[in-house]
């Protein structure tokens, strides 16, 4: 029996390495070498259980047309390590988040830029076309909104011919309030219940001063010179006043500004509204605001660049007149420069040299917003009260506002279920929508996002260097099922890196590719692909 | 003896300095850039230099070693990454938060496990010997995780007994930390944590004091003292317990060791702003100075822990002290 | 080792929890190894039901806006309903669906009839004495004295709607623009051309030769009898439906909880409480409904649209109704989601449908491999390095106890997380680091044994023969601290099972594979788990199943080990 077996292996194995030979050569001539597999970088589960899931979605409609596809979720600093630095990847599902100043479309087409592929750069899939540029420059320099739109139409039009990368869908901001402790609250596209206005505009209904808002975010720290999170920062703006607040439109209204005078297209007046006082007293002079213009720029404040580096100079003038110079002309000023950055008191920062090094006791937490800075414990709780001295305080109706951090996005839900929250900061899971629904004391808002989740193909890497590929695989991508069954039907397929809520900028009649594995088997066979015995795809004969 | 001590803090010292050596490298070499999640912030490649130079990344590998040493042997643990705040204030926050969930269900378990231990041994062979090892056993099996959602289920949300999750309910006034955990809602809070915790932990002092306890009665002086007329109860919670409690003793000292670096899955299921969470958080966003500094923490209290047990049981059978390590 | 075996056998025997351990672990080592063939599902599938299903709701006064529903009227989706205006019983609705599906109701009776084609039917229209339904392929069906016809039809694309004037002449319009006319009953169809190539979804008539069309990216087209013209929509999603009350009371609804209204002059876009796709509208009297996708329905009164919840997840495709309610029909597949344990899902469902059963019993697998390969891979590393530490003590014990100081300094979780950022997330994480955390407390009690028998006489002896180390330690020893390290390795599996729980519940685990703590943080994730007793009760008892009959059997190991602890 043994001494059978042992003269069986060899033949064996010698047919095997004659098939394998055979295999290796023979068809050569005729087609292709099998594509190689491809892996799919997504993120965990825990982190998104929608672009997990949405990843082994596609994976399986690519694997029905042929290809050998590996999904690899990596945990979120991994995948952004190896997206961007090391754009060491095959095709990534990541998103980017919609914050007020990417209302411009410069960012979002920036990311397809062919000058913005370097590694760590904004555009890792390696898009590179020269029309498109031109458009970008064109774009960027023109400052007739009307004739920038004409062109802006027409890059997404080249974006979604060429498919450099597969814009997956818009997913709502699904947040939800008590119904039975405030009600007025305000919804603002982009950043839903958790915005400037709604602690400003809540009116009370069982008699509550504290509006309590859960979150699992955390600020990295409340230095506002040292700040470089969205939750820093959205905790922040609520005790610090800016030159101008973004309406629940997004329309730039002046607010510690009484009125904006363009000079002309590089010089812009603000006058400062007079009257105002700091949390400590003491008042809000044009010299302030001239001093923390002056005071990032001096102390190089990077998570604020982009918006500053514009200026050349400031300076006082008569009439309470703050005056910009700017190096060029450059239309967001108003709207992304002015509505960012805070005004803060020349008295307490001044002699802070090195602001950044600032331990948290010695941060001068003192503003002029309508609330002023109570108490803060980290991982746990804060709390904001309102500043009866703002000029907008008449019109608010609380006390203050409370902030409860919880380990997760679960334990926030919890705290909204059991009534210890009023509304919640953070979007809830899709599992936990239709449970709220369901809940008679909350009400569930869905808010439209111009942010939006992109499956992005590494443009330099075969078979995703083929335009054909590509488009190809847009065919392969079932957004319709991804949306009804992972967001409960809560947000809108992708065709644009502008999304259709930004109805300005956004082109609805770019081309649109069909779930439908036929058409984008035909259109790989008319590129030249064709399949084994096995089914497997081949790239086309040399 | 002095001597045999001295080598053994050395020795220690060492070991400290391996870990420390060891998790410098493993976590520059192996972790992701801390920086790169600025990119998706939208941050322009020059500007995010700029934050790597703040972070004193962009030194070379050996530079930083040796300025990272240098400052840890003069107590400097460095600033986290994310909180911009130096790590040790960070830590300490989160050691005492861990440190008043943690102790309290210890000293239950390690209270009320060895008087069922006694309780065991003493009812050798019945039903309840069995029973009680069974349920020690079972309780042990049962995922602190698991038993926590289920707590949280059933006693916080359909009954609504407590609070089901973080310290205490806001707003509240406390000058100090005593005095925020000096208030009946914080005993609230702390409630259901701490029954999951001494549930799990209940076994094994209760299931060591049991098997130290039959050894013991084995020797001859109990025997003796049985012969010399006094009462079962008292040979046995007097006498017997007495020379049974080292190994008990032992491991309620690991476990309080252990304690300090929280557990990260009860922190998670209550909210509960630990230590552990925090250590977690810190190697998931790559935030260097935390993430060492925890771990750090962590071998020095586990070193100096084996140091002093090392010497207490320098002389004596090494079995009793490491069959319960586990 | 024959030896160990018997003897355990028979401490077992002596032992009644032992031996429950060792029947449990049996059977679920069994329910492992079979696992593909007890599992009722796979457990990575969505598990979905399509259905015919009508809902009542909108009733004035009632409790609840009156929601009733009416299961399983067909096993396919219902797309389409109207009031039967064509037959004199006021109060009857025509409904047709997927696979040639044609149901008319009257009160409660439901009478299905035949259809001509097993094609899907799209749209239906009833008015002025006449019947049709339209679907795929180009199918036109007319109905015809008591019979359903099908139609000479000018295209092959999918014709997805259909309205009738007051007159009985009508129009049709479907996919890539496909639009026909036919003047009146039995007349032919003659091909309309659209000005745009996109998909139309639906069609109303509400005047003599006049009136809309609607389709993707807000296609709005105007009909004057001969005639498609583009009009321009006040916004550019798809818009799936239109109903009117003459030619100054028009409702179109579509994608993302779009409404548009048209008061005769102008389109207008109204607000909507609803952010999901609206699928169908019927305007009746001064009220209006719409019905969408996830349950979701709303009224319209007093001018405002109002969220009604139908509180099922089902899909609606349309709405009809008269004065005193309204029905909507679906579904297309829908989500089996987070239903109670029944036959056809023992443990239930989870929110994303997938059978839960399956699921735990995929778990024992991954529980049992990672157990395993983790516990004989600390017991070999933990037993040699107890070995070589115990037996040549000085600079080797010193050293191999350095490294147990170190392996004793790493906490479990943020290590393992440090080996997921340095690979990616996998099994073989787990493995590595319940692996590499756990041999130090094995080396060390092993070690503390090897020492004392290092002293014993036959070792001294082997010595004196000439022996070298390795054998002495090999031969000599090793067989002696056999029953202990078979002790470690069973402690050492019931570390690794909550071990590998605990990383997976906190999302560290392999994706895809299911594990009990997977289950577990998948309920916990999707926020069900408060509710969801059928989620969170079965893996959690299979993990402390596991572990306590380990633990059981290592009671009988410590016996033999400890024969101290033996029974006297």
């Amino acid at each position: 029996m043994k001494s059978r077996m042992y003269r069986i292996v060899p033949a064996l194995l010698l047919t095997a390495l004659a098939l394998a030979v055979f295999a290796a050569c023979a068809p050569s001539e005729t087609v292709g070498d099998a594509v190689p597999e491809i892996e799919v970088l997504t993120t965990t589960e825990a982190y998104d259980p929608i672009r997990y899931e949405a990843a082994f979605m596609i994976a399986e409609a690519w694997e029905e047309l042929g290809f050998e596809v590996n999904v690899r979720p990596l945990e979120f600093s991994s995948l952004l390590q190896l997206f961007y630095d090391e754009q060491n990847f095959d095709a990534t599902i990541l998103g980017w988040s919609g914050r007020v100043d990417r209302l411009d479309p410069q960012h979002f087409l920036g990311t397809l830029h062919g000058g913005q592929t370097d590694l760590g750069a904004n555009n890792p899939g390696g898009y590179s076309n020269p029309d498109y540029d031109a458009l970008f420059e064109a774009q960027s320099r023109e400052f007739n909104a009307d004739r920038r739109r004409e062109l802006v139409l027409e890059m997404q039009e080249i974006a979604a011919r060429d498919q450099p990368l597969d814009v997956l869908f818009y997913r709502d901001e699904v947040v939800g309030y008590n119904a039975n402790t405030f009600d007025n609250y305000v919804i603002m596209a982009g950043e839903s219940l958790y915005n400037e206005w709604t602690p400003l505009q809540v009116q009370p209904l069982d008699g509550s001063r504290y509006l309590t808002i859960g979150t699992p975010q955390e600020p990295d720290n409340i230095n506002p010179m040292a700040s470089t999170s969205v939750w820093g920062w959205k905790f922040m703006r609520m005790y610090y006043d800016k030159l101008v607040r973004l309406s629940p439109d997004i329309e730039p209204i002046p607010w510690a500004a009484e009125e904006i005078i363009d000079v002309d297209e590089t010089t812009i007046d603000v006058v400062i509204r007079s009257g105002m006082t700091f949390h400590d007293g003491e008042p809000v002079t044009p010299s302030d605001v001239k001093f923390t213009f002056d005071y990032m720029v001096e102390k190089d404040f990077a998570y604020f660049r982009p918006f500053y580096s514009i200026i050349d100079s400031t300076e006082l003038r008569d009439g309470n007149i703050v005056r910009f110079n700017l190096r060029e002309p450059y239309a967001p000023f108003i709207t992304v420069t002015l509505s960012q950055i805070p005004i803060l008191p020349e008295h307490l920062w001044a002699s802070i040299d090195a602001p950044a090094d600032l331990t948290p006791d010695q941060i001068p937490t003192v503003g002029s917003g309508p609330f002023y800075f109570d108490q803060y414990d980290r991982g746990e709780y804060k709390r904001l009260l309102t500043f009866r001295d703002h000029f907008a305080a008449d019109d608010i109706a609380i006390d203050g506002m409370e902030y409860i951090v919880y380990a997760d996005s679960e334990g926030v839900f919890t705290g909204l279920l059991t009534g210890e929250i009023d509304m919640t900061a953070w979007r809830m899971e899709p599992g936990q929508i239709t449970i709220a629904e369901d809940e008679d004391h909350i009400t569930v808002v869905s808010v439209g996002d111009f942010g939006y989740y992109h499956l992005t193909y590494n443009n330099r890497r075969a078979p995703f260097d083929n335009t054909q590929v590509r488009r190809a695989l847009a065919h392969a991508v079932d957004k319709e099922t991804i949306i009804n069954v992972l967001l409960q039907g809560l947000g809108e397929p992708g065709y644009s890196v502008v999304a259709p809520i930004n109805g300005f900028w956004h082109n609805p009649d770019v081309e649109r590719f069909d779930y439908d594995l036929s058409a984008a088997r035909s259109v790989l066979e008319e590129a030249g692909f064709v399949w084994d015995g096995d089914g497997r795809i081949h790239f086309p004969a040399q | 003896m002095r001597k045999l001590i001295l080598t053994k803090i050395l020795q220690s010292l060492f070991t400290l300095w391996v870990i420390l050596t060891m998790l410098f490298f493993l976590f520059r070499l192996g972790l992701p850039d801390p920086t790169v999640a600025l990119v998706s912030d939208g941050l322009s490649p020059e500007d995010r230099a700029l934050v790597i130079a703040r972070f004193g990344l962009d030194r070379s590998l050996p530079e930083q070693y040796v300025i990272y040493l240098g400052n840890v042997i003069t107590g400097e643990f460095g600033r986290s990454f994310h909180y911009n705040a130096p790590v040790d204030t960070i830590i300490g926050e989160r050691v005492l938060n861990t440190l008043i969930l943690m102790l309290p269900a210890i000293f239950l378990s390690y209270t009320i496990g060895p008087l069922l231990g006694v309780l065991l041994a003493w009812k050798r062979g019945s039903k309840l010997e069995a029973g009680g090892i069974s349920l020690g056993l079972i309780l042990r099996s049962a995922p602190m995780f698991w038993t926590g959602m289920l707590a949280v289920m059933f006693f916080g949300i359909n009954l609504g007994w407590f609070p089901t999750s973080g310290m205490r309910t806001f707003p509240y006034q406390a000058a100090n930390f005593l005095e925020k955990i000096l208030t009946l809602d914080f005993l609230r809070h702390l409630i259901l944590p701490t029954i999951v915790i001494t549930l799990y932990y209940i076994g094994l002092p209760m299931l060591i004091m049991r098997n130290t306890m039959l050894e013991v009665m084995g020797e001859d002086f109990i025997e003796f003292a049985e012969a010399r007329g006094l009462s079962r109860m008292r040979v046995m919670y007097r006498h017997a317990a007495r020379n049974a409690l080292l190994p008990v003793v032992t491991q309620a000292a690991i476990t309080a060791g252990l304690a300090v670096g929280g557990q990260v899955v009860v922190e998670v299921v209550f909210s509960w702003p630990g230590l552990g969470l925090e250590m977690f958080n810190a190697v998931r966003t790559s935030d260097y100075p935390l993430a060492q500094a925890s771990f750090l923490l962590m071998a020095t209290i586990i070193l100096v822990l084996n140091l002093i047990t090392d010497l207490i049981y320098s002389r004596l059978d090494p079995r009793v002290t490491y069959r319960s390590a586990n | 080792m024959k030896e160990l075996i018997r003897a355990l056998w028979r401490s077992i025997k002596q032992d009644r929890l032992a031996m429950f351990g060792l029947v449990t672990i049996t059977i679920i080592t069994l329910i492992a190894i079979f696992g593909p063939f007890i599992a009722t599902h796979d457990p990575t599938h969505m598990n979905e039901r399509t259905e015919g299903i009508a809902l009542w709701f909108g009733t004035p006064g009632a409790p609840n806006h009156g929601i009733r529903l009416e299961q399983a009227i067909s096993d396919a989706t219902i797309r389409s309903i109207v009031s039967a205006e064509a037959t004199p019983d006021s109060g009857d609705f025509l409904a047709v669906g997927n696979n040639g599906f044609i149901v008319r109701f009257r009160g409660d009776e439901r009478n299905i009839e035949a259809s001509p084609v097993d094609a899907h039917l799209h749209g239906v229209a009833s008015r002025a004495g006449r019947e049709l339904a339209v679907g795929d392929e180009g199918v036109i069906l007319e109905r015809v004295g008591e019979e359903w016809r099908h139609m000479a039809s000018p295209f092959s694309d999918t014709v997805q709607a259909v309205a009738i004037d007051p007159n009985g002449a009508a129009l049709v319009v479907g996919d890539n623009g496909a639009a026909a006319h036919s003047s009146a009953s039995g007349a032919p169809w003659f091909s309309v051309d659209t000005p745009l190539a996109r998909h139309l979804y639906d069609v109303i008539l509400p005047e003599s030769q006049t009136g809309f069309a609607v389709g993707a990216r807000g296609t709005l087209l105007r009909w004057d009898g001969s005639e498609l013209h583009e009009v321009q929509a006040p916004g550019f999603r798809d818009i799936y439906a239109i109903d009117a009350v003459g030619m100054d009371n028009i409702l179109a609804v579509g994608e993302r909880g779009t409404v548009y209204h048209f008061d005769g002059e102008s389109w207008s876009e109204m607000q909507s409480p609803v952010a999901r796709s609206l699928r169908g509208v019927k305007i009746s009297g001064n009220r209006a409904a719409a019905a969408a996708t996830h349950g979701d329905l709303m009224l319209l009164e007093d001018g405002v649209w109002q969220r009604v919840r139908s509180g099922y997840e089902r899909h609606f495709r349309d709405v009809a109704g008269d004065a005193t309610q309204f029905i909507a029909v679906g579904t297309d597949p829908y989500i089996n989601s987070l239903t109670r344990p029944s036959a056809e899902h023992f443990f239930g469902t989870t929110h994303n449908g997938r059978d839960i059963f399956s699921q735990v019993i995929y778990g024992t697998r991954t529980a049992l491999l990672v157990a395993l390969v983790a516990a004989i891979m600390v017991t070999v590393i933990g037993t040699n390095v107890g070995l070589f530490a115990g037996y040549l003590r000085g600079k080797t014990d010193n050293i191999l106890m350095r490294i147990v100081d170190i392996m004793y300094a790493l906490p479990l979780e943020p290590f393992a997380m440090v080996l997921v950022l340095l690979t990616r997330p996998g099994i073989q994480i787990i493995i590595l680091a319940v692996g590499l955390l756990t041999w130090r407390t094995t080396a060390r009690i092993i070690r503390s044994q090897v020492l004392s028998l290092a002293n014993r006489p036959f070792v001294k002896a082997a010595k004196v023969a000439g022996a070298s180390n390795l054998r002495i330690m090999y031969v000599h020893i090793a067989p002696n601290v056999l029953p202990l390290a078979f002790l470690q390795l069973a402690v050492a599996m019931a570390f690794a099972i909550t071990a590998e729980a605990t990383l997976s519940f906190l999302g560290l685990g392999p994706p895809r594979l299911y594990s009990w703590g997977t289950i577990l943080h998948q309920a916990r994730l999707s926020g069900a788990w408060r509710t969801a007793w059928w989620w969170v009760l079965p893996p959690g008892v299979m993990i402390m199943l596991t572990v306590v009959s380990v633990f059981f059997i290592s009671r009988a190991l410590e016996v033999i080990a400890n024969p101290r602890l033996a029974r006297k």
